[in-house]
């Protein structure tokens, strides 16, 4: 008798919570779609690219853009699943997501995981990043021995990465934060917690006009000269060739570069 | 940039930042509603010694207490659908939202570290009312029901609530898989306007808030389940600021 009203019980609270469970993933299944459900992977926390908005919706170019490309493609149909930039890639690799989008330039590294679109939607030129009143900075050789803040996982870091494996006698001193607001970055900055920091001239203009006044400098010769591109898991080849038709058309109607204005402030297109 | 703190952007904030206390509340409530029914399983399986499985509730129990819970989350949300999806025919990877794993992550967590409150807490009970129970003829049931279980429920109570109120926090780290609570909505307030300050201050005043309320509500609970009128040992009155 005792057995058995344990036995009853245990096997009640698996039934409970395996159908409670089950009841919470039936929700987010139950939307029916007209084509192919794309699960778009993108970050929440770099503005003016992927953001949330004042009501807590995913905003920016990015999202624009595939927006865009969206209506073009009636095949496919768009889901937007935002999350932590270190964490977009991971999740196109656990198959969560279809398409990342979070300003990715081409890499090695990157490549030879991935499956990267053939068409370039912004131009990403990327510098030495310093604090106004700092001294000059002309290189990565100047750089050695420095403290320099990058994220984990970006093409910044693949740079710096790399250049330290050249250079393992006084490498430079990467430091990973990630997920941090643009507060964060200039006051790091200018306190000396960092000496540097590698963005696109833009990003630079951006921190500078919120922040009041001239606190960061971009400094010397380009550290990259790159496009950034939608990327794909190696098998979906059909994905990419459609999102890419798609892109070009954009780009032909000049429906990218008017999007590129209105949402990132200039035509980042094709050149800076 | 400005100021680095202004009241004006700290009262825009609360109406922005509010609606997501939602989410929080639910990961905390399927945490708890599912992680107690959870533990009450674990703790049979270790009262009773079962085979095979009171091992295994000891390394889970062992290995929940023993990692970070943001390597749960993460193992939780990229492993497990990798494991189950293939084994079930399923598709969790892609039809569960990342709050779903989130609350399966909580409730797996919480089903450890209240098994083990709820472990010691029935052990606090000396076997010899257990004995005192069964001679006078009340089953084995009915002496855990009447005898053991209020008993055992007010020497669990606070350390149930100081974990309660340990889970609440623990609850800003689904930030990382993408669901945004409160903690997430001021980063992205952050990133979106360019001032984080403010929303931070804002969740830090909820959080105590919440803390206080929780420990506010188990020294009241506490009080009231005190049968022995505060003469036993542990049952002697303080203040709800201190004691719980």
């Amino acid at each position: 008798m005792k057995k058995k009203n344990y036995v009853a019980a245990v096997s009640l609270l698996t039934i409970l919570s395996v159908a409670a469970l089950a009841g919470c993933g039936k929700k987010e299944a139950a939307s029916e779609s007209k084509g192919r459900k794309i699960v778009v992977g993108t970050g929440n926390s770099y503005e003016p690219y992927c953001y949330l908005d004042d009501k807590g919706n995913l905003a920016g170019y990015e999202y624009e853009v595939l927006k865009a490309v969206d209506d073009l493609l009636p095949q496919y149909e768009f889901e937007y699943k935002t999350s932590d930039f270190a964490n977009v890639l991971i999740s196109l690799d656990a198959g969560k997501i279809d398409l990342a989008a979070h300003q990715y330039e081409w890499n090695k590294e990157r490549d030879e995981k991935y499956l990267f679109g053939k068409e370039p939607y912004t131009t990403y030129v990327t510098y030495i990043t310093v604090a106004e009143n700092h001294p000059d900075i002309k290189s990565l050789d100047d750089l050695k021995g420095k403290k320099v803040k990058s994220s984990a996982g970006s093409n910044t870091s693949y740079i710096l990465e790399t250049y330290n494996k050249e250079h393992q006698d006084n490498p430079i001193k990467i430091e990973y934060v990630n997920n941090s607001t643009d507060e964060e970055t200039i006051t790091g900055l200018l306190n000396g917690v960092w000496d540097a920091t590698v963005m696109t001239k833009r990003d630079a203009d951006k921190l500078n006009k919120n922040y009041g006044k001239t606190a960061l400098k971009v400094t010397g010769d380009p550290v990259q000269t790159s496009s950034t591109y939608f990327v794909f898991s190696k098998k979906d080849t059909e994905l990419q060739e459609a999102v890419d038709g798609a892109l070009k058309q954009l780009k032909k109607e000049g429906k990218l570069k008017q999007l590129s204005i209105d949402v990132i402030g200039g035509d980042y297109t094709e050149s800076e | 940039m400005g100021k680095l703190f202004e009241w004006s952007r700290f009262f825009e904030n609360i109406p922005k930042i509010l609606p997501y206390l939602t989410v929080t509340f639910s990961i905390v409530f399927y945490g708890t509603i599912f992680g107690v029914l959870l533990a009450v399983f674990i703790v049979l399986i270790q009262i009773k010694k079962i085979r095979v499985l009171y091992q295994i509730s000891k390394v889970y129990v062992s290995f929940m207490r023993g990692t970070p819970m943001l390597v749960q989350l993460m193992l939780i949300y990229y492993g497990l659908p990798a494991i189950i999806d293939p084994l079930l025919g399923t598709s969790i990877n892609r039809d569960w939202s990342a709050v779903v794993f989130a609350y399966v992550t909580f409730i797996l967590n919480q089903g450890a570290f209240l098994s083990v409150i709820f472990y010691s807490a029935v052990t606090s009970i000396p076997y010899g009312q257990t004995e005192a129970g069964l001679s006078v003829g009340l089953t084995y049931y009915q002496t855990f029901i009447r005898i053991i279980l209020p008993q055992m429920i007010r020497v669990a109570l606070p350390p149930f609530g100081s974990d309660l109120v340990g889970l609440f926090q623990g609850s800003s780290l689904v930030f990382l898989i993408g669901v945004t609570d409160i903690m997430g909505r001021a980063k992205t307030i952050g990133s979106a306007t360019k001032h984080v300050l403010e929303a931070y201050v804002f969740d830090v005043i909820i959080y105590i808030i919440i803390s206080l309320a929780v420990r506010l509500l188990f020294w009241y609970l506490n009080k009231r389940l005190d049968y022995t009128n505060g003469r036993r040992t542990g049952g002697k009155e303080g203040t709800p600021w201190i004691s719980t």
